[in-house]
């Protein structure tokens, strides 16, 4: 109370809030809750003046797993799970291993496997792959695959051979300079165009390949700048040890430099798992497209509020987890002896890391 | 030396075999290189556009009125993100817990939700809005409906008492070259004045909407895909200005606020005076690359039908078949459109570097 209340400004601002929130709380909740339609058909919501839940119970499995055959939709499920539980893992400082290096394209295979079927499995064609399955796929593609392109970038803007540098700051700076529906859309025409007419990768490998080489620009930056806090000496100490250039990346730099850049990683990979709700723009019906496209069910239209609501929940869930994940992982590192050395080397590297911070699309 | 001779013949090696494979594509698919397909007639309809738009003009015509529909957008929703985020990281540091509390639910909600979703979210409210009958009216000033916001213009008219409106139009010119100066009063003083005389005169007036049974005369509309779209730009956009106002109010040493105090300044005075500026000079380039994020995002106008850059380019590609061409247009304006706000941005950043202060 005292907090509230202890100065007259800080009055008057108590009193405005409480009148926000006595402006917008009561509609919502009648909205929400009391004048909600929680059962009966679409006539029930028709006479209810607030929200439709009913629509999205009838809706969820549409929107979870869109086409997808609906009798085999135990194998998105589990390939949902299995990723779910992999980037779980991957949270965890103790599991970070190499073996969990091999666990990732292993379990992305399985998926695919899961997903496309054959040996053994009924193929359903990656036209109806769609919710949130691929979405999650999409974004972790996209990522493990952006990763080490990613880490060869930031080696090549940083080393001292100019053709690399020049070369490997237009594929950082390109990607990072244009809207990403565009990178998308631009993936999509050019190309079945530059590869061999027979040849032509699906609508889902173009996006992929589009979401790569935004993720390897992305990455590429934020590595960057934790190569930077690697103190000279470390280089230097390698080189008089005799190590050659690529044997001082790989055992020295790279692996403090990607220890520094983690909580930057992981945010770049938050923003990822939002973006990937642009590939409905060349006609992928990733979580987002699903739910948007169950509004367009003649039995059950003018209820798309409420399944936004369901899909930003949702998308919360995964997205809020996450940063709390990354401000912990920032706070915990922050008293490692290795960060402190690294923070010397600060001003570059924080410049770079607030870069990263900007939404990718 | 070695490496480089051998990397540069692979790149073009590369470039070699898929500028083959495209001649070989096009040749197949009987496309023709070339621009001049920017000056065919477009033969398409733009929803909304500030310079005329025949749909018999020409596709770079369209693309230049769709370029501007891009720059009202992202100006608009950069000058209203960066005020809704400063007040909000301002807020997030107050001691009312309260407010603390509100302020947190909204950057938190805000962040972690994908914009596209936002946008699409607020594009579906506006259609709840009442309609044109029973828009809500702001005082007669405004009104919001279902055909979007319609708010009050500045009219100017040129035949009113034109050596008084010369002589208000002459006082606001001063008023900017004393600004140059650094002599903000003089300047506000004279500002008023100018426009206060072009008021008087007639020459700048406020036009006000007027309901009627069908729509609306006069003021300016909003329409319901722009209003969209900003509001999703400047929500999106200014929760994480917040966040980086707040983290850069965080990085100004507790001294200056201790030091300023025992100069007897009250809070809101260190915070104007003393803190922002200088959070200012740590904060700038994050808020450079949101303001980039807002052109690149503003993009998005795509799903609920706002007619921006990537439509019209994207439409045009679709109907000519022009897609080097095309993808090559899209590159280059988006392109001018981030670099120049980065650069000035980033000249501006060094320029308080450089001063050491920053007014």
């Amino acid at each position: 109370m005292k907090r509230l209340f202890n100065t007259k400004a800080n009055a008057a601002i108590t009193l405005a809030c409480l009148a926000v929130l006595a402006l917008v709380l009561p509609g919502l909740l009648r909205w929400a809750a009391l004048d909600a339609a929680w059962s009966g058909g679409a006539e029930a919501c028709q006479a209810a003046t607030g929200a439709c839940w009913t629509y999205v119970g009838e809706k969820f499995g549409f929107f979870i797993f869109g086409f997808y055959p609906a009798d085999a939709r135990w194998r998105p499920l589990l390939a949902l799970l299995l990723l779910l539980g992999l980037l779980g893992g991957s949270l965890v400082p103790r599991l970070w291993t190499r073996r969990l290096l091999l666990a990732w394209p292993l379990v992305l295979v399985g998926v695919v496997w899961l997903l496309g079927g054959g040996a053994g499995l009924r193929p359903v064609s990656a036209e109806s792959w769609s919710g949130l399955p691929l979405t999650v796929l999409l974004a972790s593609f996209a990522l493990v695959l952006g990763f080490p392109l990613g880490v060869l970038l930031a080696l090549g803007r940083t080393s001292g051979l100019p053709l690399f540098r020049w070369v490997c700051t237009g594929f950082i700076e390109l990607p990072r300079g244009l809207p990403l529906i565009a990178v998308l859309f631009m993936a999509n025409v050019l190309v079945p165009l530059l590869v061999p007419a027979e040849a032509t990768p699906t609508k889902l490998v173009r996006a992929y390949f589009a979401f790569t080489l935004v993720a390897a620009a992305f990455i590429a930056e934020v590595v960057r700048g934790g190569l930077y806090a690697v103190p000279h000496g470390q280089t230097e100490a390698a080189s008089a040890l005799g190590f050659g250039y690529w044997r001082t990346m790989r055992m020295i730099v790279v692996p403090q430099a990607l220890r520094v850049s983690v909580p930057s990683l992981v945010n770049i990979a938050i923003s990822f798992f939002k973006d990937t709700s642009l590939v409905v723009v060349i006609g992928l019906t990733d979580f987002l497209g699903a739910v948007s496209g169950g509004a367009h069910d003649p039995a059950w239209l003018g209820h798309d509020v409420e399944g936004y609501v369901v899909a930003a929940l949702v998308y919360f869930a995964f997205c809020f987890t996450a940063s709390r994940y990354a401000a912990w992982l920032e706070r915990r590192m922050a008293d490692t002896s290795r960060v402190a050395r690294a923070q010397r080397a600060e001003g570059v590297a924080t410049r770079l890391a607030l870069r990263s911070e900007a939404s990718i699309a | 030396m070695v490496v480089q001779a051998g990397a540069a013949v692979l790149m073009v090696a590369v470039a070699a075999l898929l500028a083959a494979t495209l001649a070989a594509n096009l040749a197949r698919l009987n496309l023709s290189g070339g621009f001049g397909f920017l000056l065919r007639p477009a033969g398409m309809a733009i929803g909304e556009s500030v310079i005329a738009f025949e749909p018999s003009d020409s596709f770079a015509w369209a693309i230049l009125a769709a370029a501007l529909n891009t720059l009202r957008v992202a100006l608009a929703a950069i000058v209203l993100a960066t005020v809704l985020g400063t007040a909000v990281g301002v807020a997030r540091l107050s001691p009312n817990p309260l407010l603390r509390g509100i302020t947190s639910v909204y950057v938190e909600l805000f962040r972690n939700t994908p914009l596209l979703l936002q946008i699409l979210f607020w594009s579906a409210l506006v259609l709840k809005l009442p309609r044109v009958r029973e828009a809500v009216s702001f005082g007669d000033w405004a009104f919001l409906s279902q055909r979007g916001l319609q708010v009050p213009a500045l009219a100017f008219d040129a035949n009113t008492a034109w050596p008084l409106a010369l002589a208000a139009a002459l006082a606001c010119a001063a008023a900017v070259a004393v600004l140059a100066r650094r002599m903000r009063v003089v300047a506000a003083v004279f500002l008023l004045v100018g426009l206060a005389g072009l008021f008087w005169a007639g020459t700048l007036g406020m036009q006000q909407p007027v309901r009627r049974p069908f729509g609306f005369a006069g003021g300016l509309t909003l329409t319901p895909e722009f209003c969209a779209l900003l509001a999703g730009l400047v929500a999106y956009t200014g929760a994480f200005i917040a966040e980086i106002v707040r983290g850069g109010i965080l990085a100004v040493p507790r001294g200056q606020w201790e030091a300023a105090r025992s100069l007897g300044l009250h809070d809101a005075r260190i915070l104007r005076m003393i803190v922002l500026p200088q959070t200012l000079r740590v904060i700038l380039p994050a808020i450079t690359s949101q303001y980039v994020g807002i052109i690149k995002n503003s993009s998005l106008a795509i799903a609920i039908g706002f007619p921006d850059l990537f439509w019209a380019v994207s439409t045009a590609i679709n109907v000519t078949g022009h897609a080097i061409e095309g993808v090559a247009v899209m590159m280059a304006a988006y392109l001018v459109l981030t670099l120049a706000t980065a650069t000035t941005m980033n000249r501006w950043h060094a320029g308080l570097l450089r001063r050491g202060v920053s007014r």
